[in-house]
């Protein structure tokens, strides 16, 4: 299978003040199609700041990021958006789900980026709800969900445009432990079953077991890779 | 759902804020309002005045008066048609605050006014009465007073105590003439003074014919009292009410200033209440921006929000200023009425207040939306953590 994320030689500086603050300090990464990998690492490693150049919704100060074929490095920001929308499927820490819309709206919002009519879309959102085991409370505003539903909400936003990668940064970080494992499950599902990309930074050990792959990062390089189940 | 969906349910995310800011624009839109249609009422009541009418006045102040002689002399001057004159009598009705216009006047002269509208047979019965008095409508509606009932004013420029009749009530088509003035006879008045008050009034007034140049019989009156005790001012009615109101000029003035600041005041509300709702979901917009949308689209939302919030204080403003400003147009009508014009408001005046209102929206909005179309996202998702 070929690589479906290519990362080459990417270094990551952040200034304070004059102080450069070098981060990821060339990243040599290379992710397969249908890959579920977790990064692991300790905080300030640079977990979030590889995961957001990836997703494309950072820059790496040198190097190159590929994704589907696509190098991604020189896009302009409105490119990139547009990328973004076709390619990428976010699930954070915190589910960012929109306090003013309810589940249904919620996953439907990146469909507005897209041509599809509003019964395609309505189709595609209660499919996406359906996969996440959702579909009786689309019309519940986020307030009226618990912290692992919401998340599931966010994992149909995620999944609801058919993105070429999926990138989770912490997404069990904020749920307890039964609502944790209902997320990997449906991540090992959406990866297993429907052949999703995962890319997953996690501080949590026993989330790492869930994916196929597992990457530490350590002070800005990229150690060696181990298999959970090996 | 769709965008302007969005854009309505981000506007309303917090009620409470929405609704205050709502009424605050509502406010400031019926303030301005208010504002702009007092001074159009002030005015119109100059521009209601007869362009075909001229008004004698004392060179020296309108408070003193003329010798009624010069009437005799005006009419002889050529191109005047018709004159007549009348004095103002101040006085009150019972209540010395409760103010409404008197004059004495010359029994023809409601007859220059063609806006002025009496049944003949209550101007006969009027003509025929000494102490007769024609009233506007809105002053007898005011007083409960009806045809035949007997009125007493407490002078003050003319102390003592001056009963009427009143034998007739005048309707006016024009919108801006007074309509709570009281007229009764000049010689009742004249009559009833002491030898040396006697024969004096307060101005002329004549028509000049359509063809005639205004201006050149205005000078050839004034000619005529040159270098006498009482040297005589004539302009166009219209002139006269100007000067009369100009008085007033620094007031309006202000309350122009005023209307302004109210729209300032506007823009600070908006301002206030969007710059506080967008810093509060930098992390929302971040979000969004992460899933494809473009800065365009972050823009256009916080500006929607700005537009729905004001479209809502204004279409509550607009909505409310009409009962507001009648409430207003009546107190002002029994306190001003002499002074203002019809106070309405102007349908294009709404539609000026609509469009600022609106603008003030977007350009409260502006700045808010540029930050919120340029926020760099990692940088605003890590917030939260
Ligand atoms: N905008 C920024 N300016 C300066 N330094 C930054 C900026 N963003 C991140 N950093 C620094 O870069 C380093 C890596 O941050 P990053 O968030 O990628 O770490 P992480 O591995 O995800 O940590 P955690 O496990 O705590 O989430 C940290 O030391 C952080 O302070
Ligand atoms: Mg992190």
């Amino acid at each position: 299978m070929s690589a479906i994320i290519e990362v080459r030689d990417v270094k990551k500086t952040y200034h304070r003040g004059n102080q450069p603050i070098p981060v990821l300090d060339g990243i040599q990464l290379s992710i397969e199609q249908g890959a579920f990998e977790a990064l692991m690492g300790p905080s300030g490693s640079g977990k979030t700041t590889l995961l957001n150049l990836i997703a494309g919704i950072d820059r790496p100060t040198s190097g190159q990021v590929i994704v589907g074929g696509e190098d991604i490095t020189h896009f302009s920001e409105g490119d990139l958006a547009t990328w973004r929308a076709r390619h990428v499927g976010f699930i954070f820490q915190f589910y960012n789900l929109l306090p003013v819309l309810t589940a249904f709206q919620n996953v439907e919002l990146p469909l507005l980026l897209t041509k599809l009519g509003k019964a395609e879309r309505q189709k595609r959102v209660e499919t996406a709800l359906r996969v996440v085991g959702l579909e009786d409370r689309m019309h519940h505003y986020p307030r009226e969900l618990s912290g692992g539903q919401e998340q599931r909400v966010a994992i149909a936003r995620a999944i609801v445009t058919d993105p070429t990668i999926l990138v989770a940064d912490e997404p069990t970080g904020d749920l307890d432990r039964k609502s944790a494992e209902e997320i990997l499950k449906l991540l090992s599902l959406l990866n297993t079953k429907f052949n999703k990309t995962i890319v997953m930074v996690t501080h949590d050990p026993a989330a790492a077991q869930a994916a196929k792959i597992i990457r530490r990062l350590d002070k800005g390089r990229l150690a060696e890779e181990t298999r959970p189940s090996a | 759902m769709n965008f302007p969906i969005l854009v309505i349910k981000s506007a309303f995310r917090n009620r409470v804020r929405t609704v205050l800011t709502s009424i605050g624009v509502a406010v400031t839109i019926i303030a301005f309002l208010f504002l702009r249609t007092f001074i159009a009422a002030w005015y119109a009541g100059a521009e209601s005045a007869g362009a075909d009418r001229m008004v004698v006045r004392n060179k020296t102040a309108i408070i003193f008066p003329l010798p009624l002689a010069y009437a005799s002399k005006v009419k002889n001057v050529p191109g005047v048609s018709a004159l007549s004159y009348m004095v103002w009598f101040g006085g009150y009705y019972k209540d010395p605050k409760q103010f409404f216009a008197k004059f004495a006047m010359e029994d023809h002269a409601l007859e220059l006014y063609p806006e002025v509208l009496v049944p003949p047979a209550q101007m006969e019965a009027f003509k025929q009465d000494k102490q007769g008095a024609v009233i506007g409508v809105r002053l007898a509606e005011k007083y409960g007073w009806k045809i035949g009932d007997r009125v007493t004013l407490t002078g003050d420029i003319y102390p003592g105590e001056w009963s009427f009749n009143v034998r007739a009530l005048y309707t006016a088509t024009s919108k801006t003439f007074d309509q709570q003035t009281m007229y009764f006879h000049w010689t009742y008045l004249n009559d009833a003074l002491v030898e040396e008050k006697r024969d004096q009034v307060g101005i002329l007034i004549f028509k000049v014919g359509a063809a005639t140049d205004s201006a050149q019989v205005a000078r050839s009156v004034d000619q005529l009292f040159a270098n006498s005790s009482a040297e005589t001012r004539t302009e166009s009615e219209k002139a006269f009410q100007n000067e009369f109101l100009s008085m007033s000029s620094q007031l309006l003035g202000a309350i122009s200033v005023i209307s302004m600041v109210v729209l300032v005041i506007l823009v600070l509300i908006l301002a206030n209440t969007l710059s506080m709702a967008t810093r509060e979901r930098t992390t929302e917009y971040a979000v969004m921006r992460a899933l494809g949308f473009q800065p365009a689209h972050v823009v256009r939302l916080v500006l929607g929000e700005g537009f729905v919030i004001s479209l809502v204080g204004v279409a509550l403003g607009v909505g409310l200023a009409a009962p507001v400003l009648r409430f207003f147009a009546d107190l002002f009508q029994r306190e001003l009425g002499p002074f203002l014009g019809a106070f309405e408001i102007d349908p294009k005046l709404v539609a000026l207040a609509v469009a600022i209102a609106l603008a003030c929206g977007m350009f409260s909005a502006a700045l808010p939306a540029w930050r919120a179309g340029k926020l760099k996202i990692v940088d605003s998702l890590r917030r939260v953590e």
